[in-house]
């Protein structure tokens, strides 16, 4: 009997940077976005070759330019989607030979930084030449022979940490012409010994950017990204799916595999980890962002009979984190859906009454 | 006495480079490892897991069981232990990490190997030789591992001085280009493991290995090409010639080799 290797269907979701009510969630091929004018179905390209192939359309990773001007998604079909996001029209689809895993832009919103599973680092940039005709993705860097799960830019724009199967997580300067590769390496944070799945800059009090990174091994590592030296580390218990961090609060949200549990995490002034831990009402949560406002959405789904995904977002209230109903039109987009399949199970005001989570500080 | 000689005579060598020694009074025979004992495939395939123990972080390594010696003097001497200088990947017979450690003895060598029976006798040739020697080649280790994914966990950045890649496995198909040692994005982690300055040496006798060796280093920002007249002066790159086993065969053989010797900026 042949073993299912391929990733679970997993929900991604995306805030756009400047605009608070405008949200985009991935679920399979579909990726929906949520303005105050209402939802739209955003296209993904039907016609790939490796769709054609069997490749499953699975969008794994969104994410928003820093100007908030475009939209880029890449998956399991090997195609790196592009979108504007006046009109939601796509741009190009740039194509890839393996599985994209991770997206990320540029510091400047001009480059596109898309993973593969086969190690690679792959770098377009975002607007076509004089004649209208968008470059091939050409090469940055690369981890050997190992499997990229995460991509991020730090928030000083210098560097990008790329996490990967082997456990390893590497800083590397983004250097001013990507296209060239990015050879210099700033350091290597060794100290994961299962696979690291996600890392988040963040920028403590002390005005030094660090680094956090998390995977197989339930553990939450931090680092000094210019060294690659441990600074801390927390045992969260359950493999981590994704970490993002809140540029307003200096908070790094952890996402749980398998859980209804968020840790939110900070770096005290001893530079050591702090844990909050918040209970989401989404059974199984594998989303996080965060808005310029300091709101975090958090997305979960499918789970069992479930087709569907939920939505959710928090805010902080003092010292307690509240669900929020945030808009009267999230009500109505069980109505959007085109097909029979449910594809945002909103949150209705008369059901959530602006309901307090129970918060657990757990300092470490 | 005299029958055993004349019965090793006859037998011959062990192969190349290793040849028993004896004392005059015929005791205490320190014996090299035979070649032929440990001969394993020249191929292995990088890119498969690894079933041996690999450390997580390069201070996770105790260099005091792969140079117990040097580690002791520095223990008595209160200086900090010395740290590995020269790294020969895929050292193979370990002729080259031999012949490093007899020509710097105050440098550390180290020859990694991801062939299990090779990586073993570069080993034993090591303990041997500090036995007959002793006081000499203590400053060479061998380790067995695959060099492609596992490197930086060993070594911290700029902490070597040269690194040798000598007579690479060609992967001629080029679907296999991808496991090739010398490659642009491992060339970015060599560029990370030598200090300013430091110097990797390449050498093969497959001329499409050696112009793609050279363009890789070419193209790369941090490796710039060491013009000729500073490479005369480094007798290093004169005997990455014929030091190795692969080199001695090319030589016997009458090939041509092509050299591509770079700096790390």
């Amino acid at each position: 009997m042949e073993r299912d290797t391929r990733d679970p269907l997993r929900a991604v979701i995306a805030l756009h940077p400047t605009k608070s009510e405008c949200i985009a969630v991935a679920l399979g091929d579909q990726i929906r976005v949520r303005e105050s004018s209402g939802v739209q179905t955003v296209q993904v390209k039907q016609d790939s070759k490796a769709a054609a192939d069997g490749a499953q359309k699975i969008i794994r990773s969104m994410v928003f330019s820093p100007d908030g001007a475009y939209l880029a998604a890449g998956g399991d079909d090997k195609m790196l989607y592009l979108y504007k996001t006046d009109d939601w029209h796509m741009i190009h689809a740039f194509s890839s030979k393996k599985k994209i895993s991770s997206v990320s832009f540029s510091p400047s919103g001009e480059h596109i930084f898309a993973a593969t599973k086969y190690g690679d680092v792959l770098v377009a940039p975002v607007l076509p030449d004089g004649n209208g005709s968008f470059s091939e993705m050409a090469l940055l860097m690369g981890h050997f022979c190992s499997i990229i799960t995460c991509l991020k830019v730090s928030r000083n724009n210098m560097w990008l940490a790329s996490c990967d199967r082997e456990g390893k997580v590497r800083v590397t300067v983004i250097p001013s012409d990507p296209m060239q590769g990015a050879h210099e390496i700033v350091s290597f944070c060794l100290g994961h010994e299962k696979f690291v799945s996600a890392c988040a800059f963040v920028v403590p009090e002390s005005g030094k950017e660090l680094i956090l990174s998390g995977g197989g091994d339930g553990l939450i590592k931090l680092w000094n990204p210019v060294d690659g030296h441990e600074m801390d580390s927390v045992d969260l218990g359950k493999p981590i799916l994704t970490l993002t961090s809140s540029v307003t609060q200096d908070l790094v949200f952890a996402v749980l595999d398998g859980s209804n549990e968020v840790s939110v995490l900070s770096v005290d002034d001893k530079n050591k980890l702090v844990r909050d831990s918040v209970l989401l009402e989404i059974p199984v949560v594998t989303g996080a962002d965060t808005t310029a406002q300091g709101q975090a959405w958090f997305v979960g789904g499918p789970v069992g009979s479930e087709s569907g995904l939920r939505v959710a977002c928090m805010q902080r209230s003092g010292n307690t984190w509240e669900h929020v109903a945030t808009h009267d039109s999230l009500s109505k987009l069980e109505n959007c859906s085109k097909d029979d399949t449910p594809l945002f199970h909103s949150y209705l005001p008369e059901n959530l009454d602006k309901k307090r989570c129970k918060v657990t500080t757990q300092a470490m | 006495m005299g029958d055993e000689d004349e019965r090793k005579r006859k037998r011959g060598n062990g192969g190349g480079q290793s040849r028993d020694q004896m004392n005059m009074d015929g005791k205490d025979i320190v014996k090299l490892p035979r070649k032929g004992k440990y001969r394993q495939r020249a191929h292995s395939n990088p890119l498969l897991d690894v079933h041996f123990d690999v450390p997580t972080k390069p201070s996770d390594v105790d260099w005091s069981t792969y140079f117990p010696e040097l580690y002791a003097q520095a223990v008595e001497k209160q200086q900090p232990p010395p740290r590995v200088d020269f790294v020969d990947v895929g050292c193979g017979f370990g002729g080259m990490t031999i012949k490093l450690a007899e020509e710097f003895p105050d440098k550390l060598v180290v020859g990694m190997e991801i062939r299990q029976k090779v990586s073993e006798y570069v080993k034993q040739r090591i303990l041997a030789l500090r036995k007959r020697e002793p006081g000499k080649y203590t400053n060479a280790a061998s380790i067995r591992s695959n060099t492609m994914k596992h490197l930086v966990q060993y070594f911290e950045k700029g902490q070597l001085e040269k690194m040798f890649f000598l007579f690479p496995d060609p992967h001629f198909k080029t679907s296999n280009h991808r496991r090739r040692i010398i490659q642009t994005t491992l060339l970015d982690e060599y560029a990370y493991l030598l200090k300013s300055g430091g110097v990797l040496y390449t050498i093969t006798d497959v001329e499409d290995l050696a112009c793609w060796m050279r363009e890789r280093l070419e193209q790369h920002p941090l490796f710039e090409r060491i013009p000729d007249d500073e490479l005369a002066k480094d007798p290093v790159a004169t005997f990455i010639e014929t030091v190795t086993e692969e080199g001695k065969k090319v030589k016997t053989n009458g090939g041509s080799t092509w050299k591509a010797i770079f700096r790390r900026v």
